[in-house]
């Protein structure tokens, strides 16, 4: 295992000569973003001086747009090899499953799709785990060197462990790096935990104020479920399928949806505000299109929902195109031409004029 | 006939007393369903509007002969509450709550090699036997009586494709709304053969979405074993890679999943696929006349 420490202010100082035994450290911001070497966020230092410098100024940078509160110090290492370890749920036997690559350093699905010989597997029986002997049929296979056996057995098996303890959706070390002196170093590592299963992991509670606040994540506590997609026709629905069959008609006929924004969760007016406020606030939208099916939920209500919501909002400058169907449409239509909006029953019909709004 | 669930049909529904479970049961028996007996831990012997209520699945099922069970219980409990309905023996089980832990999923499909139950679920709409029996939340006026079985990954496109396929005159034999999450207790691939053995269901229509490999295994077990006329829709054709849609399950991650190797594997099995959710209905009127 290489030598590496998450520092505090005060320790900064002394990392350099306990981590990087005098030599030369590799100083990583800690956010939570892809892509920090090309913003700056992982610097090098070879001096005692020199690490306490880099440290103040990563300390007070915004990498990625994002403050950085930690830092972590490591060794520089010469690396020999690369290699990828991870493990994930297989989409078709829906079981653990390890991955094992001689070449790390790329993505999974590059590796895969590049040179599948240097992709090893293995379906895991959440019962038995991991054999070690399966571990050692993977570095056979590959071509590691068997002097790294030991050292990968201990390192898989306690990957597994963190995966299976964690409610892991994926958990990866890529690049898992050799050095010329035999020892294997975790360079970079992902672990995603499946939302579902947070209200397990009190121990995880220190990690959710590092969570960007993002707006995704807001609009969810608020039962409006929202991607930001970036086109031009503004779409609020109801249920997942008929957003994503609404997103696909637009694109079909021309336009480019901005978003997936699904209120099935809870349709009143507080949520139809919310998402029409948005929707309509997203760069680039020139026309929204509201489409509901009604079978549980009542178009009427639907309806009073959405002119609440509008009265409240003092409108939108956006031209908007409103299709409902199903339970109580009769009366929906009546209630908004009441108000002055015209409806859609047909959902084609619908589509096509919001497209044609974009111009 | 029909599959799954019919006149037969002896439903528990456990989680009677909650806010959710009280309201659908009043529909569920408004709608024709056979309620026989309530599970809610702790209030064995009380009743729910004339409806037995026991403290466990089994002592349930033994009273009363019960062969399905329902639940409207929230994502924490809901894997003790499938655990125990196997335990019991119900053969179909249907699992309405959505948000339950992946991992748990994993472990609950272990179960479900072992036994001959059959899990509907979890995260979505329920099915129906229209005309005979609903198991679900979903409102019956879309559906009628007839031979055109449906599968679905989303409870608001079925919504859609049945609604015109009722209007056109095509009535559906049973609806199953297998459920939008990433691991789910029974997939297009496990409904397929039941649809292609029941003599009322003439031609199947399947609404698939990205993400998984479900359609692409299931295409190809049609190509090899099945006769009848199949019917695809896929939603997510403009969606973007490794985002989630709504639905947990409904994501390309590692490759997997695109919209496109599903329309091929469809296409490569004889499915004929809709390229909007309207022409679902045209291609069954096209097929059946």
């Amino acid at each position: 295992m290489t030598e590496k420490k998450l520092v505090p202010k005060p320790e900064a100082r002394d990392a350099f000569a306990s981590v990087g035994k005098g030599k030369e450290v590799i100083l990583k911001s800690q956010v939570l973003a892809g892509g920090r070497g090309k913003s700056g966020g992982i610097r090098r230092a070879k001096s005692t001086a020199e690490t306490v410098d880099v440290f103040k100024e990563l300390m007070s940078a915004l990498i990625k747009g994002l403050p950085v509160s930690k830092v972590l110090i490591e060794e520089k290492v010469e690396i020999r090899n690369e290699y990828y370890v991870g493990i994930t749920i297989d989409p078709t036997f829906y079981k653990p499953i390890l991955l094992f690559s001689s070449r790390g350093g790329m993505e999974v699905e590059i590796i895969a799709r590049e040179s599948p010989y240097a992709l090893g597997q293995y379906i895991i029986n959440p019962r038995y785990g991991i054999p070690s002997h399966e571990i050692l049929r993977l570095i056979r296979e590959l071509g590691i060197s068997s002097e790294l056996s030991a050292q990968l057995i201990h390192m898989v098996k306690r990957l597994y462990t963190i995966f299976a303890n964690f409610d892991a959706t994926l958990t990866e070390i890529n690049p898992l790096a050799e050095s010329f002196d035999g020892r294997l170093i975790a360079v970079d590592a992902r672990l995603n935990i499946d939302n579902n299963a947070l209200f397990k992991h009190s121990e995880l509670e220190g990690f959710k104020k590092d969570i960007v606040d993002n707006k995704e994540t807001y609009l969810r506590g608020k039962g409006v479920d929202f991607v930001y997609i970036g086109g031009n026709v503004g779409l609020i629905c109801a249920g997942a399928g008929m957003t994503m069959a609404t997103m696909d008609l637009a694109n079909a006929m021309g336009g480019k949806p901005a978003c997936f924004c699904d209120v099935a969760a809870g349709i009143n007016p507080e949520s139809m505000e919310l998402a029409l406020q948005t929707v309509s606030s997203l760069d680039g939208v020139q026309s929204i299109l509201i489409n509901m099916f009604g079978g549980l939920t009542r178009m009427d209500e639907v309806a009073k929902s959405f002119l609440a919501a509008w009265k409240n909002m003092g409108g939108i400058s956006l031209p908007i195109v409103i299709r409902l169907e199903g339970t109580n449409v009769e009366e929906g239509r009546r209630i908004m031409k009441e108000n002055g909006f015209d409806m859609f029953t047909n959902l084609y019909d619908a589509v096509q004029k919001a497209v044609e709004l974009v111009g | 006939m029909s599959i799954l669930v019919d006149k037969n049909t002896r439903l528990i529904v456990q989680g009677i007393t909650g806010h959710q479970g009280s309201f659908h049961a009043r529909r569920m028996r408004q709608d024709g369903t056979n309620i026989v007996a309530g599970v809610v831990p702790g209030k064995g012997g009380q009743d729910f509007e004339g409806i037995e209520i026991f403290d466990t699945v089994l002592e349930a099922k033994l009273a009363k002969n019960a062969n399905t069970s329902i639940m409207f219980v929230p994502p924490k409990f809901a894997p003790a509450s499938i655990m125990e309905a196997v335990d019991a023996g119900i053969e179909v089980i249907v699992c309405i709550t959505d948000g339950i832990p992946v991992h748990e999923m994993m472990e609950i499909r272990e179960r479900l090699r072992e036994e001959k139950a059959w899990l509907i679920g979890p995260n979505t709409p329920g099915m129906i036997t229209p005309e005979e029996a609903k198991l679900g939340i979903m409102a019956i006026h879309a559906f009628k009586k007839g031979h055109v079985g449906i599968a679905t990954r989303s409870g608001s496109l079925t919504y859609e494709i049945a609604y015109e396929l009722t209007r056109a005159g095509l009535g559906q034999s049973t609806v199953v709304g297998l459920g939008g999450d990433y691991i789910k207790g029974t997939e297009f691939i496990d409904i397929v053969p039941l649809f292609e053995d029941d003599p009322d269901t003439h031609l199947i229509v399947m609404v698939g979405e990205i993400g998984g490999t479900d359609e692409e295994r299931t295409a190809e077990y049609i190509k090899e074993k099945c006769s009848k006329p199949y019917v695809a829709y896929l939603a997510g054709s403009s969606a973007p890679p490794d985002q989630q849609m709504g639905h947990a399950g409904a994501i390309v991650s590692q490759g997997k999943g695109t919209f496109q190797s599903k329309i091929e594997a469809f296409k490569k099995a004889g499915v004929a696929v809709a390229k909007y959710p309207r022409e679902v209905k045209d291609i069954v009127l096209e097929i059946l006349k």
